[in-house]
């Protein structure tokens, strides 16, 4: 029978504390009487029960700090009890309490210690043996917790630092009416000292900093967040140049940072409608300009222009002079990297590092396949997931990598080219706003507008739903191209959920897969069996963290495409 | 009470409770004669499993009320009954027997 243990009747003890429970469970109420009296002389709180199954109801309802058991009981062992608590609590204390004497008890010795958190005591201890063992296992049960508890919150805190910084940045890709970029921001630990930030002017003009704020982790995140405030609080006109920005920052840093932090910067002044870039560079890498023909590299800066870090002293020169300028093609790319990239290693000790030559090498070649296919979401991803393939798989720092271009002239067959915030509302915002494109375009062919509308609603809406494993999603965005090719239509989406698998099996027949689904009353799993059905070929990459899925939709008949 | 039993019930629970340590001990003793004797049923069934179990219980009561004796004599009868060995459980029996005895003799 369970029932809290009898009073002893003795004086209260002088110094008070919180009373700790403990549930004992043993078949002989002698044995249960005579610990409790030990455990409540020492001021525990004690539940007794002769019966296991008594015992795990009452570990249910109530909180305990540590059982204490018997190992041969009846109708259950105490080795059953205590799988059916570790059903319930992974590590709670669990102490047998045993007459195991000499060494004939190996087999139960072993039974005991394979659950990490079980301990036992010789029913021969007595009381002052007893009391001093529980305490140091409780003692030991709360500093584990405790460290789980501050490791946990650590985790979460750091999450949470991670989505700040995110929500602080712009988005990871651009497309606007003049020009378009996309950006690679992997922090070395959840948070990063690199930063970027848009400062447009108008459509075509504006300024981009780049920055690599000293040391990385905590401290440089810290930094790279009153950086960014610092630049959003700016208010650019025309006579903002590339040096008087520095200037400003300088004096931000030295002032507010002095001592923390110096930071590394690359500030560009982009006008895509004349095409000119100006720029300053303090101690970072130089902004690297490509032709996307050629997949050569032009040196803009060949006299080595720019200065120190910024913070570094309290008054720089930052003349106009060291500010390089450069007029170019409109098929030149234009890439900027923190030396988070320079800093790739082949191996974790960070002795094996990159080696510039194939890094400009791959990068032409990024670069021209990048014009071939017309878009540059995935570029710095590519280019990140190429330098990986080829053996640099080991970041030392924190990474940024963005590529910059102008927009020529309008794509052909476009239809819909740009990102959303990862919620839902927005997901059936992008999802009607393409559909009434693909009907507009190819009325009267509804089917066609129906059937991307509803594999692109499948598709994102998986991506919120399942994509993220519980991770906060709502600072990420996703990036969505559709394109009339004649006789299909060619949706790419981009987003960093996990990986997708498809499953092959249900590609090759998925009305019989819907079928089957519809058989069983299935609620779930028809979204990818849809998409297939919807789509008569699907392909998908994972480059560098980036989900790039293209999947082609056949138009219903030829005539439809005008 | 038996003498090696009080002094240890009094080492774990001091003197001023007498009452206590009178009523753990007459149960002790209750509990102990009942189980004895279904020792000796087992062993006359020969059943070394149930043997073994009951063995052990009352090896733990003992072992927790200070009783070296009996919990000496218990192990001894635990493990012969482990290996099976019923004749030599049957002779350690009035072993058994004689502690319990001492129960009932000794401080009455």
């Amino acid at each position: 029978m369970l029932k809290p243990a009898p009073k002893t009747g003795r004086k209260a003890a002088t110094v008070t504390r919180e009373k700790i429970r403990i549930l004992i469970c043993d078949d002989e109420k002698l044995i249960l009487t005579i610990i409790s009296r030990i455990l409540t002389s020492a001021n525990y709180e004690v539940v007794t029960t002769t019966s296991p199954v008594e015992g795990i109801a009452a570990f249910k309802s109530g909180s305990f700090a540590a059982v204490i058991t018997d190992v041969m009981m009846e109708p259950v062992d105490g080795f059953i009890f205590r799988e059916m608590i570790r059903a319930c609590n992974k590590t709670i204390p669990i102490v047998f309490l045993t007459s195991l004497i000499g060494g004939s008890d190996h087999y139960l010795l072993n039974m005991i210690t394979q659950d990490p958190c079980s301990y036992f005591i010789p029913k021969q201890s007595g009381k002052l043996l007893l009391l001093n063992k529980l305490d140091q296992i409780l003692m030991a049960y709360r500093t584990e917790r405790a460290q789980n508890f501050a490791q946990n919150r650590l985790r979460e805190e750091l999450a949470l630092a991670s989505n700040i910084q995110r929500a602080m940045l712009p988005p990871y890709v651009y497309s606007g009416n003049c020009f378009e970029y996309s950006c690679l921001y992997r922090p070395l630990h959840k948070i990063s000292g690199d930063l970027y930030e848009r400062l447009p002017i108008t459509d075509s003009r504006g300024i981009m900093v780049f920055g690599d704020l000293s040391g990385h982790g905590i401290h440089s995140a810290l930094a790279m967040i009153a950086v960014q405030s610092f630049l959003k609080s700016i208010d650019l006109d025309q006579e903002n140049l590339p040096c008087t920005l520095a200037r400003k920052l300088n004096g931000f840093l030295w002032r507010q940072l002095h001592g923390i932090a110096y930071m590394c910067a690359l500030i560009v002044f982009y006008d895509f409608e004349k095409n000119i870039m100006r720029y300053y560079n303090s101690g970072m890498g130089d902004l690297l300009c490509v032709n996307s023909r050629t997949g050569k590299l032009r040196d803009l800066n060949p006299e080595k222009r720019g200065s120190l870090p910024l913070g570094m002293m309290p008054d720089g020169d930052f003349e106009q002079s060291d500010t390089v300028e450069a007029v170019f093609d409109d098929g030149e790319y234009f890439i900027a990297a923190s030396d988070g990239i320079s800093d790739l290693s082949m191996s974790p000790d960070g002795t094996e590092g990159l080696d510039m030559a194939l890094f400009r090498e791959l990068l032409g070649q990024a670069v021209i396949q990048s014009r071939e296919l017309g878009d540059i979401v995935a570029l710095p991803f590519q280019i990140y997931s190429m330098l990986e393939l080829a053996g640099y798989a080991f970041p030392q720092d924190d990474t940024m990598l963005m590529v910059m271009r102008k927009k020529t002239h309008p794509r052909r067959g476009v239809l819909y080219y740009g990102s959303i915030r990862c919620l839902h509302e927005e997901v059936d915002r992008l999802v009607q706003q393409v559909a009434e494109t693909v009907n507009t375009r190819f009325a009267p062919c509804i089917e066609l507008a129906v059937s991307v509308e509803l594999m692109l609603q499948e598709h994102l809406t998986n991506i919120l739903n399942h994509g993220f494993d519980g991770r906060d999603h709502d600072g990420e965005y996703i990036f969505v191209k559709v394109v009339d090719a004649g006789r299909n239509l060619i949706v790419t989406v981009w987003d960093f959920g996990r990986e997708w698998r498809f499953d092959t099996s249900v590609m090759r027949d998925p009305d019989k897969h819907l079928d089957m689904l519809n058989d069983s009353g299935a609620v779930n799993g028809r979204g990818v069996a849809i998409i297939q059905k919807i789509a008569s070929r699907i392909s998908r990459k994972r480059l560098a963290g980036l989900n790039e899925c293209t999947f082609v939709i056949p138009q219903i008949t030829e005539s439809a495409s005008k | 009470m038996k003498k090696m039993i009080q002094e240890y019930l009094e080492s774990q629970f001091g003197t001023d409770t007498p009452e206590m340590l009178r009523e753990f001990f007459d149960e002790y003793r209750g509990n102990m004669t009942e189980g004895i004797a279904a020792l000796e049923q087992l062993l006359d069934s020969g059943d070394a499993a149930s043997l073994v179990k009951k063995a052990h219980t009352l090896k733990g009561l003992a072992l927790v009320i200070g009783d070296r004796d009996l919990s000496s004599a218990l192990l001894d009868f635990e493990h012969a009954a482990l290996n099976n060995t019923l004749d030599l459980c049957s002779k350690l029996l009035p072993e058994l027997k004689r502690g319990l005895e001492m129960l009932r003799d000794d401080g009455e």
